[in-house]
């Protein structure tokens, strides 16, 4: 397999670092919802899940290169934890990992050749519930009577924030012309062979 | 392949996806050779360096054809750190070059890269700083530099490794008379002390070349055309008088005596009997009637000079195509009268607490251009940025109406994602039918539904003009609207402004070419010691050398030998704008692509500026805030 190019390695790590500080502040909306949501403020963690989701399917979709989700989801938690202090503590990066694999599953059985809306839409579920029962085993949730409302929170909030989301902002980024030198933007290109003007 | 080419390339060539492409060229440079790359904007000056240093194809994308390679490494082949010890490069923006915090690391960074011993690297880290001119940077922050400040470090980082080829990549943009003379002298050095070969891309050769003239540049040029085929390729002796008029038409600054023969239309005359064969006697003009044409004719008071330079082309005086008229450069005293339309009193500026301007009192009145002039790190962009209200003043405060503003970086004010909503950030919903016509001014139709990120250089910039003055502001702020830009854009950019201030406008310009201030500016406001030096005209500024050196900055030949000729101000600006006529009347619209025809429309025709300026277009006293907040 090809080495990674270098700019490819430096957008995953930039990538990585400034999700991780999104990933904080979202932490930090997550305190305030769940005091918002009162009795129900446990329930908050699901309905931000998909949030928490959002590198590993940008990283893929511009660099589409095996494993470059779970390694930006990876460097994302390790920047919450060790630099900015989450809640969470180290197991947070077990559940990163987890997150990025479920993320990353649908575009590997691609063969990362396919980036529409469909593929996106089970990255989110799938990163949403494949870490579901790591964190439902690691708190206790399973014989609460809630567990698939849980579940189906948790599954929802990845199908948008973490999936469709994803598809929205790489839209959005493809469209400014800063990822054409990146595997997304040759992919646009190679429809069309250069010709010459002039 | 021979061992002595430290750079090679065989039919060269490189296709981007956009459809643009360079070459296929041919070169060969022997350690010690150098060679100056010219073209207008967009003629693939920088892909070529690109090439040279593996960048392009390596990671921009692009079609190769032909072979490069650099001090005996196949560049195609190579990989970046292959490479990195046989090349300097210094980037035509400085800003995309840096990556470490202070100006120690960054220099000595390639050092490390290359693994040169510890004890080493000291020495060499100073040797580079004090070449380009650096020493006293050494212990800042890369965060915290003026643009020519940082153009300074690129070099030195460039040249700190003494590298087997320098390639430079505008390396003078931004600098100060004192940054000038470091590159020369560090080119210079480089050839001398440790044989490297050098191949350098500039606008600013007139600057570049000194007092030495063109003798002190790279011996060989290769000139480029609009679409990248080489046009003219040799040593710069032996140039002639049909290349040099078409370096001109095409946008090329050049030396002074050469472009005055290429005006003159012919080589070795002296510098004032060529500027007498330029600008002409009113007497001569009549004395060949042959040479006027109707078009000539038309365009009125211009038509002297296409009959003074005697050889031009009948039809190329077109008056669309000319520059002002000479009359209304003679400003109306009148407007000084005017009440200014911003204020300042004992500003004082600067990042977080240091000051780096104290005690300025200035004022801009309607309808004139003021140009802001300092050395690097002056505080130029400092103190556009407090007038216009983006950034806190220390101490004083800034009175009057909110200002419009260009930045150095286009790219930094853009906030939009189409070119055509980039107009529409801020401009009230009666307004918006101004789009379009401002579209059309600055030749950016066809580019409406563009990312702005994804226009060239020249393209932003005619953008970020167009955006500041859709809302026709009483006062406008420019960062040094022609960087990067060549002679006939950088004309039409100055042009726009100029005619803003017609139309009743206070226009403030930081510019380091001392060429444009005294062709457009009614005033010169000069920093120095932190503080406003001067408020002064823009001869008075050439004939005190005094002030000038404070301000580091220093006029070409050419200025000098005008600045004396002149008797004030109106004159030496008239004669300005006689030899941009004269160079605008080599403008080639056939030779140039759709792109570069559409920056002819940048600037509108003379008589279209009266009518605006008649007209009195008014300005809204009251527009909300635009692209500048």
């Amino acid at each position: 397999m090809k080495r990674l190019a270098l700019r490819d390695i430096v957008l995953l790590v930039m990538l990585g670092v400034v999700f991780g500080f999104l990933y904080w502040a979202l932490v930090q909306a997550w305190n305030a919802l769940a005091v918002a949501m009162g009795p129900a403020g446990d329930l908050a963690q699901h309905v931000l899940f998909g949030g928490w989701l959002l590198v590993a399917p940008l990283a893929v979709a511009i660099i589409r290169r095996p494993f470059v989700g779970v390694i930006a989801e990876v460097i994302a938690s390790v920047i919450e934890v060790v630099f900015l202090g989450s809640p969470a503590g180290p197991t947070l990066l077990i559940a990163a990992a987890l997150q990025g694999a479920g993320s990353e599953l649908p575009f590997a059985l691609t063969r990362y050749r396919r980036y529409g809306w469909w593929v996106f839409a089970i990255s989110g579920v799938l990163g949403a519930g494949l870490v579901f029962f790591y964190s439902a085993f690691r708190a206790g949730w399973y014989g609460q009577e809630i567990l698939f409302l849980r579940l189906g929170m948790q599954l929802v909030s990845g199908l948008f924030l973490g999936g469709l989301l994803a598809k929205v902002l790489v839209d959005a980024l493809r469209r400014t012309g800063v990822l054409d030198e990146f595997a997304i933007g040759r992919a646009d290109a190679a429809l069309q062979a250069p010709q010459r003007v002039g | 392949m021979s061992a002595e080419a430290v750079v090679l390339a065989e039919a060269l060539e490189a296709v981007l996806p956009s459809g643009d492409g360079v070459g296929p060229v041919d070169l060969r440079l022997a350690p010690g050779e150098r060679m100056l790359m010219l073209g207008p904007s967009g003629s693939g000056k920088t892909t070529l360096l690109r090439l040279l240093h593996g960048a392009v194809p390596h990671a921009f994308r692009a079609t190769v054809s032909g072979c490069a390679e650099l001090a005996g490494h196949d560049v195609a082949s190579a990989t970046v750190a292959g490479l990195a010890a046989h090349a300097g490069v210094v980037a035509q923006d400085p800003v995309s070059g840096v990556c470490l915090a202070t100006v120690e690391q960054e220099v000595a960074f390639p050092l490390e890269n290359l693994a040169v011993p510890r004890h080493a690297i000291e020495p060499a880290l100073r040797t580079a700083l004090a070449r380009a001119g650096a020493s006293h940077l050494r212990h800042r922050g890369t965060g915290g530099l003026s643009g020519g400040e940082l153009q300074r470090v690129a070099l030195a980082a460039a040249i700190a490794a003494e590298p087997a080829v320098l390639l430079l990549d505008e390396p003078t943009s931004m600098l100060d008379a004192a940054g000038v003379d470091a590159v020369r002298a560090a080119l210079e050095t480089a050839r001398s002390a440790t044989g490297a070969a050098s191949v350098l891309v500039e606008h600013r050769l007139d600057e570049l070349a000194g007092d030495g003239g063109a003798a002190v540049l790279p011996e060989q040029w290769l000139v480029l055309g609009p679409t990248g085929r080489v046009r003219w390729q040799g040593h710069r002796d032996e140039l002639d008088v049909d290349v040099l008029r078409e370096l001109v038409g095409l946008g090329c600054w050049l030396p002074a005596e050469l472009e005055l023969a290429a005006l003159a239309g012919r080589r070795g005359l002296g510098t004032e009997a060529a500027l007498a064969a330029v600008l002409g006697e009113t007497a001569t003009a009549s004395a060949q009637p042959g040479v006027r044409t109707p078009d000539a004719e038309s365009a009125g008071p211009r038509g002297f000079d296409a009959a003074g330079a005697g050889a031009l082309e009948p039809g190329a005086t077109s008056p669309a195509r000319v520059g002002r008229p000479g009359a209304t450069h003679a400003h109306p005293l009148e407007t000084h009268a005017h009440e200014p339309v911003l204020r300042t009193e004992g500003l004082a500026v600067g990042h977080r607490r240091a000051p780096v301007l104290e005690g300025v009192d200035l004022a801009l009145r309607p309808g004139e251009v003021v140009a802001l002039v300092g050395a690097n790190g002056t505080g130029k962009s400092t103190l556009l940025t407090a007038l216009a209200g983006l950034s806190r003043p220390l101490a004083g405060t800034v009175c009057g109406a909110r200002a419009g503003m260009v930045f150095q970086h286009p790219e930094h004010q853009f906030a939009a994602s189409t070119v055509r909503a980039e107009l529409a950030v801020g401009l009230p919903a009666e307004l918006q039918d101004r789009i379009g016509p401002m579209l059309e001014r600055f030749g950016l139709q066809r580019l409406a539904e563009r990312s702005p990120h994804r226009l060239s250089g020249g393209q932003q910039r005619r953008l970020s003009l167009a955006a500041m003055l859709v809302h026709e502001r009483p006062v406008l702020l420019a960062d040094e609207p022609t960087f990067g830009l060549d002679r006939h854009a950088s004309a039409d950019a100055l042009g726009a402004l100029r005619s803003a201030a017609d139309a009743g406008a206070a226009v403030l310009i930081a510019c380091h070419d001392l060429r444009a201030v005294a062709a457009h500016a009614d005033r010169v406001l000069v920093l120095a010691q932190g503080r406003l030096l001067a408020d002064t005209t823009p001869l008075a500024l050439l004939r005190d050398e005094r002030m000038r050196t404070a301000a580091g900055l220093r006029p070409s030949r050419l200025l000098r030998v005008l600045a004396a000729r002149a008797g004030d101000d109106a004159v030496l600006r008239h004669e300005l704008a006689r030899l941009e006529a004269a160079a605008q009347a080599l403008r080639t619209p056939d030779a140039s692509p759709p792109e570069a025809t559409a920056e002819h429309r940048g600037v509108p025709a003379p008589d279209a500026r009266a009518g605006r300026a008649a007209s009195g277009a008014r300005l809204a006293p009251d527009v909300r805030a635009g692209t500048a907040a």
